[in-house]
């Protein structure tokens, strides 16, 4: 009886071919009774979904998604705003006429670059701001799939801007005072984020994602497609390749390496750590690659201490092994006070 | 109590989130409230039906019930009445056989009424004079010679009846007493003879001289005497 009163809800990270979910008894401070990584391919997601909590279209389920669509973007940027126009006309202006993005087919989030809140133009003249968004058929088509399964989206997430939330909670708690190189092998692109203290200094992408690196290792290997050069990627023996792996990640760390170059030498800081969320265990040679690369320690979570400060529990019957890995799926149940 | 649902709900999630701009598109969301109310609604209609279906068999139940006792009862009703209708033939072919009866019995026994005799009767006891016992012995011999009256709707009571009928036997035997000298006791007797051959309702009867059988003296406190007596009358 106990059992079916229970309340059931769930966070959920989509990316690529995997759903990491952690299955909980409430959305804020949550217990995780259950943490599986199911694949994103609708119908066997809906089934191992199902086998971990109950739901229907007449009884929802209620979650937090938190999605990483290629399409997404960052920028860092200043709220300047001192002409007579309105808030909202200056942005539409601003996000238009600088980064090319329309605010009818574009969802947009804009929080402060400091802290995370969301921003309000209120009394802020002159404030760092980070404009981040994605298509808005992203979202809907996620929304869409929630909500005819039965799964009600309390929070639809870019996953990467609760990554940032949650690495520097995490940083604050370990009192990690230099700067964090946050990277994301997207598909498409690379997410680079630089993190000092509570503030988020530098919001970029580079234009070279798993596929450029993929692209290389099919010219290397004289692979037909890219199809097969990325499931080339993902085999245990390029996971040992370590001469391959330098040179397949050559490019990417160059660039890396120059924007952490320029920051230092710009700020005065030095960076320590490197923090590569997303990448599965079968790609995770390419932070250990770009770690080494780029010489800087690739961050390790201590879970525990983390998840003890955010009042996360962790059930006796959850059979798992944390690794830093899970971190984004947790980042999205962080409570960050700005 | 008027909730005001938004701030309630705003309430209930306090998320101070920093990191977690929510993308989710509050258009195209259901309205968990109105869900709820929906469902809560139907569970309730449904509810209410089986309730309504339940009064409903009930009452039929009832219906078929009183339906069946209505039926036994007008069952009863007829079986009772074909019973009276039979007892009321009886009962009026009963009355017509004793008018009969009483008819041909006053035809060929007509007698003194004895209600009218006993009352006159007790009309003859004085303070000495009192009566204990009556007793009336009245018979009919019956006769071969037996033939129809003239009339049988009106007997000819004043008259003999007819010579072939034999006269219906009729004899009152008096135990009394009197409370006298036994001289003037006697006397009293006497005289209580000639009254009851007087009776009025005796008239048209040939009475006989009634009879002394029996005679008894008692001698009681100052002087006084007790003479009980048996005294028969009957009619010739």
């Amino acid at each position: 009886m106990h059992k079916l009163l229970e309340k059931n809800a769930a966070f959920i990270l989509f990316y690529r071919e995997h759903a990491w979910v952690a299955v909980v008894d409430k959305l804020v401070h949550p217990t995780v009774k259950a943490l599986q990584v199911l694949p994103s391919e609708p119908a066997k997601f809906i089934e191992g979904l199902k086998a971990l909590l109950p739901f229907s279209t007449t009884n929802y389920a209620h979650v937090v998604c938190g999605i990483v669509p290629d399409e997404q973007f960052f920028y860092k940027t200043k709220f300047d705003h001192k002409s007579k126009k309105s808030a909202s006309s200056f942005f539409r202006e601003m996000l238009k006429a600088r980064f090319n993005i329309a605010l009818e087919s574009n969802a947009v989030s804009i929080v402060n670059a400091e802290g995370g809140a969301d921003f309000s133009e209120e009394g802020e003249t002159n404030a760092d701001i980070v404009v981040c968004g994605t298509p808005t058929k992203k979202v809907e088509e996620v929304q869409q799939f929630l909500l005819d399964n039965g799964l009600y989206p309390e929070r639809i997430e870019l996953a990467s801007l609760a990554s940032i939330g949650g690495i520097m909670d995490y940083a604050r708690l370990e009192k990690i005072e230099n700067p964090i190189l946050v990277v994301e092998m997207l598909f498409e692109k690379i997410q680079v984020f630089i993190l000092n203290n509570k503030k988020l200094d530098v919001a970029h992408s580079i234009p070279k994602g798993v596929r450029s690196i993929a692209a290389a290792l099919q010219k290397t290997l004289n692979l037909a497609t890219v199809e097969e050069a990325i499931n080339a990627l993902k085999k245990p023996d390029m996971a040992a390749n370590e001469p391959l792996q330098a040179s397949l990640m050559e490019k990417v760390s160059r660039e890396l390496k120059s924007y952490a170059g320029f920051y230092e030498v710009q700020t005065g800081q030095s960076i320590e750590h490197l923090y590569c969320p997303l990448l599965g265990s079968n790609l995770y040679w390419m932070a250990k690659q770009l770690s080494r690369n780029i010489e800087k320690k690739l961050l390790a979570v201590d879970f525990e201490r983390w998840s003890a400060a955010q009042n996360i529990r962790l059930s006796h019957d959850a059979t798992y092994a944390l690794d830093t890995r899970y971190f984004n799926l947790f980042s999205l149940m962080g409570v960050y006070r700005p | 109590m008027k909730i005001n649902w938004k701030t309630f709900l705003e309430k209930a999630k306090p998320l101070p989130n920093a990191w977690h701009s929510n993308f989710r598109n509050p258009k195209t969301l259901p309205n968990l409230q109105i869900e709820f109310a929906i469902g809560f609604l139907k569970r309730l209609t449904f509810v209410c039906c089986i309730v309504l279906v339940l009064a409903v068999a009930v009452k039929w139940y009832r219906i078929q019930d009183l339906s069946d006792q209505i039926q036994e009862v007008e069952a009863f009703i007829e079986a009772q009445n074909k019973a009276n209708f039979k007892q009321l033939a009886t009962s009026a072919l009963f009355r017509e056989k004793s008018a009969k009866i009483t008819t041909l019995y006053n035809t060929f026994f007509p007698a003194v009424n004895l209600d009218d005799f006993l009352l006159e009767l007790s009309d003859l006891q004085t303070g000495m004079l009192r009566f204990h016992e009556v007793s009336i012995d009245r018979r009919v011999n019956f006769s071969t010679e037996v033939s129809k009256p003239n009339n049988p709707r009106n007997p000819p009571l004043k008259n003999k009846p007819v010579a072939a009928i034999k006269v219906p036997f009729f004899r009152c035997v008096l135990v009394g007493q009197v409370n006298d000298i036994y001289d003037f006791a006697l006397d009293t007797l006497d005289a209580l003879k000639t009254r009851m051959r007087g009776m009025s309702t005796l008239k048209g009867w040939e009475v006989k001289q009634p009879q002394l059988s029996e005679l008894r003296r008692k001698d009681l406190a100052d002087k006084q005497e007790m003479i009980a007596f048996v005294l028969t009358l009957e009619i010739d």
